[in-house]
């Protein structure tokens, strides 16, 4: 029995909480957004890409996907009137716009943004998938800049198809494989904290950590990944914003403005689950992204929130290798 | 933040998610500020998670400091009356915890009554079980002024009127 008042009041703390619980959802969304920022420096993988590509092959191949059908009429050929609705002008502006840039020329991606407010570079090595990440923050350690390899080379990169049922089955099978690392990533992690549990329940439980993505969750958020991508060509990004144009869901701003205040167009696509809605904001002029974020829908009487934002400043090319790190004082 | 950082990173929060969110609540008194706040100081962890060497120490200032700012901001706003009071926040996913229910709107009351750095002081050392020094090193004041902090707050929190009883009660043998 506590017999001091800062005993009481401690004791009062702790019983007026112990019933709360913190909320599994917020958490998932965080993580989720920290493995979409891994999958951007390691965007396409070259086994995702290879088995990506053969299911598409085997989707056009089976007739599980056709282009909308053309009548024949006494041997002409008369195409089906289609209407686009605004967003998918919108994205097929974009598409014109990306496909008409000029491909860029030089070894290295030399990417300069903000990411949640910290000034980063990241220079990615497009023959060899090596990546430098430079950061300006407080307590950066000396031992940065920050080195990984691995990530895609522009020989994978361009093996990403334009032929849209196959970008989008591509697109899908990546997802996949991405869902099943993280299911991997998650048993580790059970296993350390639930030694005696069986593979079995492991399993099913780190499956269960999932967020649960529907066809098209996956087609958006792994197109809004690729269009991040430098290496991704100005053909694959015109077929990206195609696939998006057919995605449902899909919401376009064409009046918006980035969180620095360049015009810009924003998609954005509420996921099926409800819980977050990724958005990118685009260039009008040129298709490159200007500003990826996410948000989180309003909630009984909630304004919508944003969860932070990546901010892109610069996307260049150059064939002079990264030496110093460009913020150390 | 690479696949090891990211399973550190969600580690981390399922062992320490429940005890954020409960210190959130107390340095809030509201649900869903504290939900916000949570879920803020989370996402400020992720995206400096391979430059914090205390996860758990980096948590507390930084919802300290969102805390203060926030009470800055609401202090430079005209006051807005509240309709209904929101201190009943028992989470419908949790079982019968009729003693936090009744127990938690009058102490959640009562703390409305500190500033902001009292508040803050009282959860980090009473509930959090920090010392004198680490509560100090944390907000950055001193040792001293955390103890005289702490021995006024709590001499305030107990003439409350909503606390007054449960003091009493709770000291009886």
């Amino acid at each position: 029995m506590p017999v001091i008042d800062e005993d009481v009041l401690r004791e009062l703390m702790h019983r007026s909480t112990d019933d709360l619980r913190a909320p599994s959802g917020v958490a998932a969304g965080i993580v989720t957004r920290h493995r979409r920022h891994r999958r951007r420096v390691q965007v396409l993988g070259i086994a995702a890409t290879g088995v990506a590509a053969a299911t598409a092959v085997g989707l056009a191949a089976s007739g599980a996907v056709r282009p909308p059908a053309a009548s024949h009429a006494g041997g002409a050929v008369h195409l089906p009137v289609i209407h686009l609705t605004a967003a998918q002008q919108a994205l097929y502006k974009l598409s014109r716009a990306a496909g008409a840039t000029a491909a860029p020329a030089g070894r290295y991606a030399v990417v300069t943004l903000t990411e949640d407010g910290v000034q980063t570079t990241r220079v990615i090595d497009s023959v060899t998938g090596n990546t430098w990440i430079y950061q300006l923050a407080r307590g950066v350690p000396k031992t940065w800049p920050e080195y990984r390899a691995g990530s895609p080379t522009q020989a994978q990169t361009d093996s990403l198809p334009t032929d849209l049922t196959a970008l989008r089955a591509a697109l899908i099978a990546q997802a996949k494989q991405d869902q099943a690392i993280a299911i991997k990533d998650a048993i580790a992690g059970l296993k350390v904290r639930e030694p005696k549990a069986s593979a079995q329940q492991l399993a099913k439980q780190a499956a269960r950590q999932q967020a649960v993505q529907t066809d098209d969750d996956m087609v958006f958020e792994q197109a809004t990944d690729a269009l991040w991508n430098p290496l991704v060509s100005p053909a694959q990004r015109a077929a990206i914003y195609k696939v998006l144009a057919a995605t449902p869901g899909v919401v376009v701003n064409s009046s918006a403005r980035d969180s620095t205040g360049r015009p810009a167009i924003e998609v954005s696509r509420l996921t099926s689950n409800g819980f977050d809605i990724p958005e990118t904001f685009q260039d009008p002029g040129t298709g490159a992204v200007l500003e990826t974020a996410f948000s989180y829908p309003a909630h009984a009487g909630q304004v919508k929130s944003q969860d932070g934002s990546d901010v892109y400043l610069s996307v260049t090319r150059t064939d002079t290798p990264p030496t110093a790190n460009p913020y150390r004082r | 933040m690479d696949r090891k950082q990211a399973r550190a990173f969600e580690e981390f929060v399922a062992e320490s998610g429940d005890t954020l969110l409960r210190i959130a609540t107390l340095l809030t008194s509201d649900a869903h500020l504290a939900e916000d706040l949570y879920q803020e100081t989370l996402q400020r962890l992720a995206a400096r998670w391979a430059r914090v060497d205390s996860p758990r120490a980096f948590c507390r200032r930084v919802m300290h400091n969102i805390v203060i700012d926030q009470s800055r901001a609401r202090q430079r706003r005209p006051r807005e009356l509240e309709l209904f009071a929101s201190h009943d926040h028992r989470d419908p996913r949790s079982g019968d915890h009729l003693a936090a229910v009744e127990l938690r709107p009058a102490l959640l009351a009562a703390l409305d009554t500190l500033t902001a750095q009292q508040r803050a002081i009282v959860v980090l050392r009473y509930f959090d079980d920090r010392s004198e020094a680490q509560v100090a090193e944390l907000l950055g004041v001193s040792a001293g002024t955390v103890k005289s902090t702490a021995s006024r707050a709590v001499a305030h929190l107990r003439a409350q009127p909503g606390l007054t009883a449960l003091f009493a009660e709770t000291q009886t043998p």
